[in-house]
């Protein structure tokens, strides 16, 4: 087992790499006297068509398997999966994202046993078509309660202008799509991308390092299953520019949105190191729009809008700076932004007392092995190399800052406007 | 863990010493006797407050001097406890042993500076500042309307026309709204400062506590009046009367079904304790009776789950469905409380909903916010110490479940129906 710092000394990492591929980390806490377990598949809705293992002809993988296979997990022979954890007074639940999909417990009680169940209930597939059949009903209606939600119709569509080939569709599909999965396509996506060594564990909480990698060595289940076999499947590449720059959309809402998306290659940059890269991209973009900030007093006291927030995001080498606004004003927001990117300068100053905001959260996330737990699997999704969140932020420069402010691309950008339905 | 008191002639302190976590909670609370108009006039306060302070007189300034001092943003609410309104202002400090220098002095005196000190002139608060608080809360509440499972909740309990409290939601009314003014505002304010039940929280690893303590009260002067509050519990009586009901038609693509049950003639002994479990069994968790019978192999929702809130003594069933399930789904959540009321329940159902009930109890006191409002509620509520809640759970029998569950009323039957 290899000892990492997550935050000088006060917060250790402990890693293994077993033999079946699996990586396993555990952050122990003193602090909490709870547990979070997640165990996380790199398989999201994301990916179109795969080989199976053991086969040579590709397949294609309907839309919304991804997620409609995280609902058939948790089906086992003697039942659904989570009566167990919910009679022993533990959390349990799964999602599905576009790069992964996760199932998680969090609680107080019988750890070693919820922690071997929940590998259990992963490694044995129990998929039947009848079950599959009844499922399909529970998931239409997942699909359409996401459809009546205003911010599902707005993220779609941005999405949809934004990007070229990736992060296409809808997570869950459409009620349409579900006819299309069987429990053979499952078998397939299942045994393929289930494999240990395509997975990882992140434990944090009141928890011992060695137990936890006791219980995963001994766990039956995931030891027959097969693994470390190649993973193949069709990359799609993405191109930097947009599909489209401007579009109108009507839904449900009682005053137009606006939603504003900056859409940059990160392979474009003199810096290569994408986790210093990102953090510097998130530090200056948190300085120009973030509560405090003059785009902020300003957008407020005129009263352009009276809701708005901005959020950044990347994959792979795709940065994304997305605004949205409830404004009657939507086109004095979008000048706004455009004139705080060209005029707005940081100085040394705000560069270090948004370092020191940041140390603070860092610091208050050793409260609460959730948020720890699931920060840290989100840095080992988006595959940051160091762990040591304190020393990468330290190790920040303003002069390297400068550098990259100016190296900025801004050429490629995407409107969405959503406007009342009585406008139509 | 021990709450230790310090009744000063105008508010109460509590120090309560935890040495295990990275932070330190340091809140003011203000507890009031709730109306309607007190909620959309606390809710536009918070905003104002919220904006700027006299000393700070931005948000880029109160913020960064927040960032200064190694604090996020003041965490700023009001929230109605039955017949009483709380509200709040903190901040969650970071342990000096962490960042460079002492700082919990001066966050203190920052949270002086925000409560006390706000931006006002001699006629009261800014008037643009409030404009801006107003189309923020007005903004908050069109949110609502936007997401039909919200909408669908809240409209359940709108449509009860009591003249009680417990059908008041914390969303702000667009008529009071209009009431809200610089001056107005301002008085509403000054009401709150000099007429409520005040306590000063501080949770946390602080070794100073005489210090502390000393300048808390050496620095906090609310010129405060004496106030009783009410009893926070809403109590019903049958009526026998039939439910308010409610159909709309929208462009949606799921229905939506709100019920709002009224739990009348209970004890209090019922409502701490035996209303929890029915609650759980019926639809409060995986394993709940609703879900049970509605999704189960009839696939008739994805969602179906209850909850309730005890000082109101109310009880209420949400889910997304099918419109042309709508009969049957009524039918089927009305059996459920047949059912429990005939024991059709297993003894591994009640063991469940306990265990998940002790669990949530293990949790409260897992942060220092939580430790803090744990005891702020003993202060209010005078309610049992967390061993007895666990021992008195333990020990609620079938029988109890059984008679509780014919104790409820139908109130409301909201029914939002999607035509796509």
């Amino acid at each position: 087992m290899i000892t990492y710092n997550y935050f000088g000394k006060e917060q250790k990492i402990y890693y293994e790499k077993l033999d079946n591929g699996l990586d396993v980390y555990v952050l122990p806490m003193k602090s909490s006297n709870r547990y979070f377990a997640e165990f996380i598949s790199k398989f999201g809705s994301d990916i179109e068509e795969f080989l199976p293992v053991k086969e040579k002809k590709y397949v294609k993988i309907p839309d919304g398997l991804a997620h409609f296979l995280e609902h058939k997990v948790f089906d086992m022979p003697e039942g659904d999966a989570l009566d167990y954890f919910t009679k022993k007074g533990v959390y349990a639940n799964a999602s599905t994202s576009f790069y992964c999909t996760k199932y998680y417990i969090e609680g107080k009680n019988d750890f070693a046993k919820c922690l071997d169940y929940l590998l259990t209930m992963i490694f044995t597939p129990y998929f039947e078509d009848q079950s599959i059949d009844s499922e399909r009903g529970i998931i239409a209606q997942e699909i359409k309660m996401y459809q009546d939600e205003v911010e599902w119709k707005m993220d779609i569509c941005s999405r949809e202008c934004t990007l070229t080939n990736m992060l296409k569709g809808n997570i869950a599909g459409t009620v349409e799509d579900l006819e299309l999965i069987n429990a053979d396509i499952m078998t397939k996506v299942y045994d393929t991308f289930y494999q240990p060594s395509n997975m990882f564990l992140v434990v944090s909480g009141n928890v011992n390092p060695k137990k936890v990698i006791e219980i995963v060595k001994n766990n039956q289940a995931i030891n027959k299953r097969i693994t470390n076999y190649p993973i193949v499947y069709k990359q799609t590449e993405e191109k930097v520019f947009v599909n489209e720059e401007y579009k109108e959309i009507r839904a449900n809402v009682a005053m137009p949105k606006v939603r504003y998306t900056f859409k940059m290659d990160l392979d474009s940059f003199t810096l290569k190191d994408y986790d210093k890269l990102k953090l510097y991209l998130n530090l200056y973009f948190t300085f120009l729009f973030n509560e405090g900030s003059d785009f902020d007093d300003f957008i407020n006291e005129k009263n352009i809008a009276p809701m708005f927030y901005s959020e950044h995001t990347s994959y792979k080498n795709i940065y994304l700076l997305i605004f949205e606004a409830e404004s009657q004003y939507a086109d004095l927001f979008i000048n706004e932004v455009d004139k705080t990117i060209l005029n707005t300068k940081i100085t040394e100053e705000d560069f270090e007392r948004i370092k020191r905001v940041w140390t603070s959260i860092i610091v208050r996330s050793f409260d609460n092995a959730y948020d720890l737990g699931e920060s840290f699997v989100t840095d080992i999704i988006k595959e940051v190399k160091e762990l040591d969140l304190h020393q990468l932020i330290d190790s920040l420069s303003y002069d390297e800052l400068l550098m990259i402010i100016n190296e900025i691309d801004y050429r490629n950008k995407t409107t969405v406007m959503m406007l009342p339905k009585e406008n139509v | 863990m021990k709450d230790n008191k310090y009744e000063c002639q105008e508010y109460t302190i509590h120090f309560i010493k935890t040495e295990k976590f990275h932070t330190i909670d340091f809140s003011i609370i203000f507890t009031e006797n709730v109306d309607k108009r007190k909620v959309t006039f606390h809710n536009t306060l918070i905003d104002v407050m919220s904006i700027c302070t006299k000393q700070y007189d931005t948000t880029q300034k109160l913020i960064r001097k927040c960032q200064e001092l190694y604090s996020i943003k003041p965490i700023m609410y009001d929230l109605r406890m039955g017949n009483l309104l709380k509200t709040k202002f903190a901040l969650s400090i970071v342990n000096s042993k962490y960042v460079d220098k002492k700082i919990i002095l001066d966050n203190i005196l920052l949270l002086k500076e925000i409560v006390l000190n706000p931006y006002v002139s001699k006629d009261g608060f800014d008037k643009e500042k409030v404009e801006v608080a107003k189309r923020q809360v007005s903004a908050d509440l069109d949110l609502v309307i936007e997401n039909p499972r919200v909408y669908a909740n809240y409209k359940s309990l709108d449509i009860i026309k009591d003249d009680a409290n417990y059908n008041l939601t914390n969303y702000i009314d667009k008529d009071i709204l209009e009431e809200v003014n610089s001056k107005s505002l301002y008085e509403s304010y000054l009401d709150m400062i000099h007429h409520s039940k005040i306590d000063i929280m501080i949770a946390g690893n602080v070794s100073n506590e005489e210090e502390i303590v000393k300048f808390i009260k050496d620095n906090f002067y609310f010129n405060h009046e004496d106030i009783k509050l009410n009893d926070p519990y809403s109590y019903h009586e049958v009526t026998n009367q039939k439910p308010v009901e409610e159909k709309e038609t929208q462009h949606f693509a799921q229905s939506k079904i709100s019920m709002v049950y009224k739990l009348c003639n209970a004890s209090l002994y019922e409502n701490k304790y035996v209303l929890n479990l029915f609650t759980s069994i019926l639809g409060g968790n995986a394993n709940g009776l609703l879900v049970k019978s509605m999704r189960g192999d009839k696939s008739l929702c994805y969602y179906a789950g209850a909850y309730h809130n005890k000082l109101d003594n109310i009880l209420v069933i949400n889910s997304g469905i099918d419109a042309k399930n709508y009969e049957r789904v009524v039918e089927l959540i009305q059996k459920v409380f047949i059912k429990i009321g005939k024991g059709e329940f297993t003894t591994e159902d009640i063991k469940t909903a306990k265990t998940g009930i002790l669990d949530d109890l293990n949790g409260l006191i897992n942060t220092n916010q939580g430790i803090a409002e744990y005891f702020y509620s003993q202060e209010i509520f005078k309610g049992d110490d967390i061993k007895t809640r666990k021992e008195k759970l333990k020990n609620v029998s079938k029988k109890e479940i059984m008679d509780l569950a014919k104790k409820f009323e139908l109130a409301s039957l909201y029914f939002l129906e999607g035509n796509v």
